[in-house]
């Protein structure tokens, strides 16, 4: 029984919501055309459906309310009064208040606590100053609430009431079938609207009675309201001739007749199923895995002679295709559902602002599927408001700039290449770049030589940074920091893309999302890496190059450490997918040809170098499970036709997990703290240096002043020059110094010749010597203070901490007097006296 | 569930316990019957570079995901990181499904209650950690494994390092 209960409570707060939504649209549309008479009889409608709904659970304080607003806009549509704006605003504050309640009683299924006489009684002062039934109403409601004995008696009549609601429906429906039949329908209408008028006001009348009064008086009521409702079915007919001489003019009809047909076949589309999603997404598992399991039974058909097979196999793929198709449908939604709040959070905005504001939506037909709606709810809201803040500019300026003074939002959607692309167009100002450029250098992002010479492309990149926000003036609405970065995360973890544009001139701005319509199945291209396959997602590949290392005048080239190449002028770093990965140390040899994956992530361009480009192929994403939990570089797995498993790369990751991203925004974010706590600069307690790897010697590091480049060696670029290994370096001979012959507890290796080799690269005395190292890390502030060693050992200053890190500091200087020692074939002066 | 509970002998029942046998190098191993899923040959294992030292990748098993756990490593015993022979024990676990590669299984015996001792106090943690008990038959001991231990217990979260 209470379950029964909860389900009908349950259903109430589904349906109030909707309603709300609706009324939402229907106010801001109100606002626009005072006189419009559908949207009134709308809105007259939604409130008074909640009022009876809510009477059925006896949830006064809401039944109230919704009465006196239904009381004001009766008013409204019997033209006793015209709305205003200030009626309209107070019909909204009484509005949010119902949303109030309602959201209480989804969460807490009882009504609130609380009081609205204050605002109760503003509508019904508006309803024409001294209304006496709907006085007398308000006093008599809160009584019959405080008598427990009165609450059967009201729970009944409420009941009727809700009866006479679905009578009153039954005529409405009733009188559009009729409506369909005969030619003028909107006398029809017209007819039916006086009749629903009496019926509802008959209702009022006995309802507010019986509140004062609550006898058992339910019975009578009822039977007189359905029999009015009842006997309005006829009189719409013969009111035909009657109304259309009347009919508010000619124009009104055609309008009133589309909006009526299209509601009527909505509504019978509309008759939508309650399915639980976690069927819906298990349905959807499995019509993946029959397309999966149909392409292993595609190449079948090409050895099989069989006709009869063959066609049954035709017909398995085009029922697969069309299933996947149609399971797909099941999860779109229309991006309206977002849009349908935006109306009334441009209005609010632009009130509060003084900003005149038209949004325009297009395309919010647009479907795409339901989690990815969700994910992109809260970053719309956010660029809308900033649009609205940022963007459109005040009617001041606008009235300056020659701009009509009314701004323009227009909201645009479409498909494109199977992703969604949303557009959030202003015909603002546009964005201020000497602003953005100021802000930079003050919100010490980019020095202030580095921030003169960034171009418009890059300082719109600069908005996407954490903790960037121009505005001087924080608003409640936007400009508290956490902008556009947010915005942007958000964005990227869905696999979007988010890209801004706003040419100089203050002719508006255009922000650019891009989602892929599913996150269940995506095109993925897929590569070999030693004998594993991957795929990469379509949407973080920009494009395939493949790179004649021999043939290329610069091949390969080290910048910092990091082999990058040049693609149409721009320099991008490189990743060795084995290497990555730890498939393999195997380093491109200078005559072979690469191929190159061009992706993206967070605006940072790299290549993935890979054995082999195979074929590009939609994939199902699977997740991995708990225990590859702490994996950065995947982004699922899923099963190939053949039935193995495939990795699917996260380029966001494997730039994360190279250091390809973190390194420089991990370094914003640091900047960013530091300004928040008001530490002083690491200049007095901290010193930069390199951090690098030698195995079994931990982490070391270098003084950065010490450093002049890294490099990256093919080995068989190493020569020997009498004893020594040597190196062509920029037209000299360098020579290479193998760090780890150098330092205590090493003993001596020389050099591993079938890897590449990083080398650090130091000038002393305009000599470069290249220091060998294992790995380069990462540039890390280090403390000043060191520790000094006891026992101290060869080749080391002392010892920093970073964190719980130990950091050893390599000591260049003893390291470069020990090896002129070695020069003169001294080296046994310098026993290791300290082995471990 | 039962099972568990009577492994850890909260329950005493009469009627014997089923459990699966299998062999990896020379020890004999036990897993409740009623958790496993299906055995299988195919060792169509997909490496995950990075991930645990002692997953050996992701098998498919109709559709679904399910981690290959090579047993070897996983009791500590060796480092062959390449299980070319050997046979896969589904179990479904509270955590998922998962495939334990070992070297044979052997036959599904019922045993009793009183046959049931706790693991020792001095045994290594590895052991400690996925071991509930063993049993003592005429011949040989049964060591008992906890299958819900195998994947999430603490020694399964090493990531083996990149090298």
């Amino acid at each position: 029984m209470d379950e029964n209960l909860d389900e009908i409570l349950t259903e109430f707060v589904l349906e109030a919501a909707e309603i709300l939504d609706k009324l939402d649209l229907d106010f801001v549309e109100l606002e626009k055309n005072p006189t419009e008479k559908k949207l009134i009889e709308s809105i007259f409608r939604g409130m008074h459906t909640l009022k009876g709904s809510s009477g059925f659970f006896a949830f006064k304080r809401l039944e109230k309310l919704a009465h006196a607003c239904e009381t004001m806009l009766s008013k409204v549509r019997e033209d006793k009064i015209t709305l205003n704006q200030s009626m309209v605003t107070s019909l909204l504050v009484s509005f949010d208040s119902l949303r109030q309640i309602i959201t209480y009683i989804s969460e807490t299924k009882t009504e609130p606590a609380g009081e609205d006489s204050a605002i109760i009684t503003i509508l019904l002062d508006m309803a024409e100053g001294k209304m006496p039934p709907a006085d007398a109403a308000a006093p008599a409601a809160p009584k019959a609430a405080g008598q427990p004995a009165a609450a059967t008696a009201h729970a009944e009549h409420e009941k009727s009431e809700h009866a006479d609601e679905h009578a009153d429906e039954h005529a409405d429906e009733h009188a559009d079938e009729h409506a369909d039949e005969h030619a003028d329908e909107h006398a029809d209408e017209h007819a039916d609207e006086h009749a629903d008028e009496h019926a509802d006001d008959h209702a009022h009348e006995h309802a507010d009675h019986e509140g004062a009064d609550h006898d058992a008086a339910a019975a009578p009521v009822p039977a007189a309201k359905s029999s009015t409702a009842k006997a309005a079915v006829p009189p719409a007919t013969v009111a035909l001739s009657e109304s259309a001489k009347t009919s508010p003019g000619a124009g009104a009809g055609p309008a009133g007749k589309t909006a009526t047909t299209d509601l009527a076949k909505n509504l019978d589309l509309a008759a939508p199923v309650k399915v639980a999603v976690d069927l819906l997404d298990k349905l959807m598992n499995l019509v993946s895995e029959l397309v999966l399991a149909r392409n292993r039974l595609l190449p079948f058909v090409t050895d099989n002679s069989d006709l009869n097979f063959t066609s049954a196999v035709r017909t398995i793929d085009i029922l697969t295709l069309e299933l996947q198709e149609r399971m797909m449908k099941t999860r779109m939604q229309p991006i309206s559902q977002v849009w349908s709040k935006f109306p009334r959070l441009v209005r609010d905005l632009s009130t509060e602002l003084g900003k005149k504001v038209e949004l325009i939506q297009e395309g919010a037909e647009t479907e795409l599927d339901r989690t990815l709606l969700e994910a992109i709810r809260d970053p719309l809201v956010h660029i809308v408001r900033n649009s609205v803040d940022h963007g459109i500019e005040s009617i001041i300026d606008r009235k300056q700039a020659n701009k009509p003074e009314t701004g323009k939002l227009l909201l645009r959607a479409r498909h494109e290449n199977g992703m969604v692309v949303i557009e959030v167009i202003d015909d603002g100002g546009g964005i201020n770049f000497e602003r953005v450029r100021a802000k930079a250098v003050e919100k010490n992002l980019f020095s202030e030589s580095k921030a003169a010479n960034l171009t418009d492309q890059e300082l719109i990149d600069v908005i996407f940074l954490p903790g960037f926000s121009t505005k001087e003036a924080i608003t409640n609405l936007s400009g508290r920091g956490v902008g556009m970065d947010v915005v942007k995360t958000n964005i990227n973890t869905i696999g979007g893309t988010i890209e801004m544009e706003s040419p100089r001139g203050g002719t508006g701005t255009t922000i650019r999302l891009k989602i892929a319509l599913t996150l269940a199945i995506m095109p993925a291209l897929f590569v070999r890496c030693e004998n594993e396959r991957f795929a990469i997602p379509q949407n973080s590949l920009l494009e395939m190059v493949r790179f004649d290392l021999a043939k290329d005048p610069t091949g390969l080239e080290d910048f910092y450490g990091t082999p990058v190449f040049r693609l149409r002028g721009r320099l991008h770093p490189l990743l060795m997918l084995n290497q990555h990965l730890g498939l393999s140390d195997r380093y491109p040899s200078t005559d072979s040809a690469i191929n190159i994956a061009v992706v993206q992530s967070a605006g940072v361009r790299f290549g993935l170098v890979v054995d082999e480009v195979l074929n590009m192929q939609e994939v199902v994403v699977k997740p991995m499970g708990t225990l590859f939990k702490g994996l950065l570089d995947f982004a699922g797995a899923t099963i190939l036709g053949n039935g193995r498993v495939a990795l699917i790369l996260d380029v966001d990751g494997i730039a994360g997990s190279s250091g390809l991203i973190a390194s420089s925004q991990a370094q914003r974010a640091q900047d960013d703290h530091m300004l928040d706590r008001h530490v002083p600069t690491t200049a007095d307690e901290e010193t930069t240096m390199l951090l690098f790897d030698i195995h079994g010697l931990g982490s070391l590091a270098i003084p950065l002043e010490y450093i002049n480049r890294f490099e990256v060696f093919n080995p068989e670029r190493v020569q020997m020059n009498g004893k020594k290994m040597v190196v062509s370096y920029s037209q000299v001979i360098m020579p290479l110094l193998v760090v780890k012959d150098f330092l205590s507890g090493k003993k001596k290796q020389g050099l591993d010749l079938t890897s590449s080799i990083s080398v650090i690269v130091h000038i002393s005395n305009g000599q470069p010597i290249g220091l060998v190292v294992d790995q380069i890390h990462d540039i890390v502030q280090v403390p000043k203070k060191l520790f000094s060693l006891s026992p101290p050992q060869r080749g080391l200053v002392g010892a920093a901490l970073m964190g719980e890190k130990v950091i050893n500091v390599l000591d260049l200087d003893e390291i470069m007097m020990l090896r002129n020692l070695e020069d003169d074939e001294k080296d046994e002066l310098y026993p290791d006296v300290i082995e471990q | 569930m039962k099972n568990i509970a009577n492994v850890n002998g909260q329950l005493s029942l009469n009627e014997g316990q089923d459990y699966c046998t299998f062999h990896v190098n020379e020890l004999f191993f036990g897993i409740p019957a009623s958790q496993v899923v299906e055995l299988s040959r195919d060792l169509d294992v997909t490496l995950v570079p990075k991930g645990p030292v002692s997953v050996s990748g992701l098998m498919n098993l109709r559709g679904q995901l399910v981690p290959a756990i090579n047993m070897h490593i996983r009791l500590g015993l060796d480092k062959d990181t390449t299980p070319d022979k050997g046979v896969c024990i589904i179990l479904s676990t509270g955590g998922g499904q998962v495939a334990l590669i070992v070297d044979s299984v052997g036959e599904i015996i019922s045993l009793n209650d009183n046959l049931f001792e706790q693991p020792p106090n001095n045994m290594s943690d590895v052991a400690r950690e996925v071991l509930s008990g063993v049993y003592k038959l005429p011949d040989k001991l049964l060591l008992l494994l906890d299958p819900l231990k195998i994947m999430t217990a603490s020694s399964m979260n090493l990531l083996s390092v990149a090298s």
